[in-house]
């Protein structure tokens, strides 16, 4: 496209530059439309009800972020936990399944496990004051100085304690321990930040800090907007900010739906996605190479456009109720390099990388030698940080399928961490000596071409089946160049 | 603290925000990483740069990049050295 039709198409969308859009977005009216295009724009990924919840709680929020603040973190509260609870019982959040299929497993009646998990993650409440409380009395405690480690070291005693009493045949004790487990997991990765914020300002309210643990416009297992200092940091300070920031949310809304079409124009592709395609060539009958090119190619496209409706989608709520957090992914076919791709592509996610994995490991190993400092500590980030953030994920497979085959069926994965983690880690070292693509055109397409040929071919690995190994996948990506 | 070390750091972020294609000006109190006109590697390249030319020891610190997000909160570091 030339640049000033380009320019054209970005003026006119540019609606948050506008004083009369701004304006209008300030009157009750204006918020009633704001709501109602966005409750349009998010009930078929989320649900009727809970875009409903989460588009009202947020416009309620950005209603009283500026003058009633504490009204504004009471909402929060009873948004975060109402839908966190609601979700549980209902079964649209995934701890009842969970427990649902341990309890299958054991051969026991699942019929309790919403109610159960429901009460579990109902006392993370208490819990979680608990904790705060036990950080406030003793900061330099291992726990109020290294958080995230000592919750991870937390987590795996509880796997371990759990799997044993399994293993030993206490039934009801395993299952209350694995239960402990399924709700604790996706804190593990939001308590941190409260208890690093609680530390640095003591005058931080627990409420607060409760309400943004994993908040209702994501409660996902990624802290979309990290945790409560971030967005402080990030809040809208006067009205036109707020409206702005409004606009911005309802466009990135939007935008996430234009994807989402683009996506199921991609699903018309007459290819096989690329687990059938893997399939086909490991029952003797392979699909042509072009169309084995084609699955994974469409494939890694599938994939990427997920990631990125999904965060547009979290960050976008979180804009209407007024704070103005960076987009989850930004124009990832812009990367320049596997780092600036790393950055682009799932920036909360990465964020956890560098706070938890990164940044503790930078400032300790290595430090008279700034090269393989750099390289080790992107390592452990992108690889073991990654790595160790999906399995937990599926923790529960620890349960139904025993930690062999659970570490056996994720070998995959881990093959891809440690690629992709090389990859980003060389990356970094090449842009610490200066060595960077050129920005010509034909250096950009240089950049373009390098950066994805190395995730498209990595996406053999990465695709989210647990049925492949890693020497099938490997097979299945040596067919596509033509080795048999 | 020293102009010369305030010139050496304002230096050493234009180079930065130059390589990034980042002309404008910037003041003492203007954020660098919090607002996006550097990234993290960036940090990483100013923390290596600290330590080297002002001694200053990390291990010590807690470290969050608001205190090196602008030029006036780096000088408080090395101040504080």
């Amino acid at each position: 496209m030339p640049a000033t039709e380009n320019d054209w198409l970005r003026r006119t969308l540019a609606i948050e530059t506008r004083a009369s859009w701004i304006s209008f977005v300030q009157t009750p009216f204006g918020q009633l439309t704001i709501g109602a295009l966005a409750l349009l724009a998010t009930h078929d990924y989320f649900g009727l009800w809970e875009a409903t919840v989460a588009v009202v709680a947020a416009l309620a929020a950005g209603a009283t972020m500026l003058h009633t603040p504490k009204l504004h973190v009471l909402i929060l509260f009873t948004a975060t936990w109402g839908s966190v609870l609601a979700g549980t019982a209902l079964g649209s959040l995934d701890t009842a399944d969970r427990l649902a299929d341990l309890l299958q497993h054991m051969n026991r009646s699942a019929n309790e496990a919403a109610l159960l998990s429901t009460i579990g993650v109902a006392l993370v409440l208490p819990l979680s004051l608990l904790l705060f409380s036990m950080v406030r009395r003793t900061p330099h405690s291992l726990l109020a100085r290294r958080p995230f480690l000592s919750l991870l070291l937390f987590e795996i005693a509880l796997c371990l304690v759990s799997y044993i009493l399994q293993a030993n045949g206490m039934e009801v004790a395993a299952i209350v321990g694995w239960l402990t487990v399924f709700v604790f997991t996706p804190y593990l990765w939001f308590l941190p930040y409260a208890v690093i914020d609680l530390r640095a300002r003591g005058d931080s309210m627990p409420l607060a800090q409760l309400a943004v643990q994993r908040p209702f416009w994501s409660p996902t297992y990624v802290p979309f907007g990290k945790g409560l200092a971030f967005l402080r940091k990030h809040r809208a300070t006067d009205a036109e900010a707020l409206a702005v920031t409004q606009l911005k949310g309802l466009k990135l809304l939007l935008w996430a739906n234009v994807l989402n079409a683009l996506r199921e124009l991609l699903e018309l592709i007459p290819v096989p996605v690329l687990g059938e395609a893997i399939d086909a060539f490991l029952s003797g009958h392979p699909v042509s190479i072009v169309v084995g090119w084609s699955a994974l190619v469409v494939s890694t496209a599938r994939f990427c456009l997920q990631v990125a409706i999904w965060a547009h989608l979290f960050i976008g709520v979180a804009r209407l109720a007024g704070y103005r957090l960076p987009r989850g992914s930004w124009r990832p076919l812009e990367s320049r390099t596997l780092m600036d791709y790393f950055n682009r592509f799932h920036y909360y996610f990465k964020e956890i990388l560098v706070d938890f994995f990164f940044t503790p490991t930078f400032f300790r190993v290595f430090k008279r030698h700034p090269k393989l400092r750099m390289f080790f500590a992107t390592f452990i980030a992108a690889g073991v940080g990654n790595a160790l953030w999906h399995f937990l994920r599926d923790v529960h497979l620890i349960a139904t399928l025993g930690p062999t085959q659970a570490i056996r069926t994720f070998e995959s994965y881990l093959f891809y961490c440690m690629i992709l983690a090389t990859g980003i880690g060389l990356s970094q070292l090449r842009l610490s000596l200066d060595i960077r693509p050129t920005d010509c055109w034909s250096g950009r397409l240089r950049s373009f071409f390098v950066v994805w040929s190395f995730i498209v071919i990595l996406h053999v690995f990465s695709d989210g089946s647990r049925t492949h190994g890693l020497n099938d996948r490997i097979s299945f990506l040596g067919s596509l160049f033509g080795v048999n | 603290m020293s102009n010369q070390e305030r010139s050496e750091v304002r230096a050493f972020i234009s180079a930065a925000l130059e390589k990034r294609g980042d002309t404008k000006s910037f003041s003492d109190n203007e954020s660098l990483f919090l607002s996006g006109r550097l990234d993290s590697f960036n940090m990483v390249n100013l923390v290596m740069f600290l330590e080297k030319t002002y001694g200053i020891n990390f291990d010590s610190i807690d470290f969050e990049v608001d205190i090196v997000d602008t030029i006036e909160m780096v000088m408080t570091l090395i101040a504080s050295r």
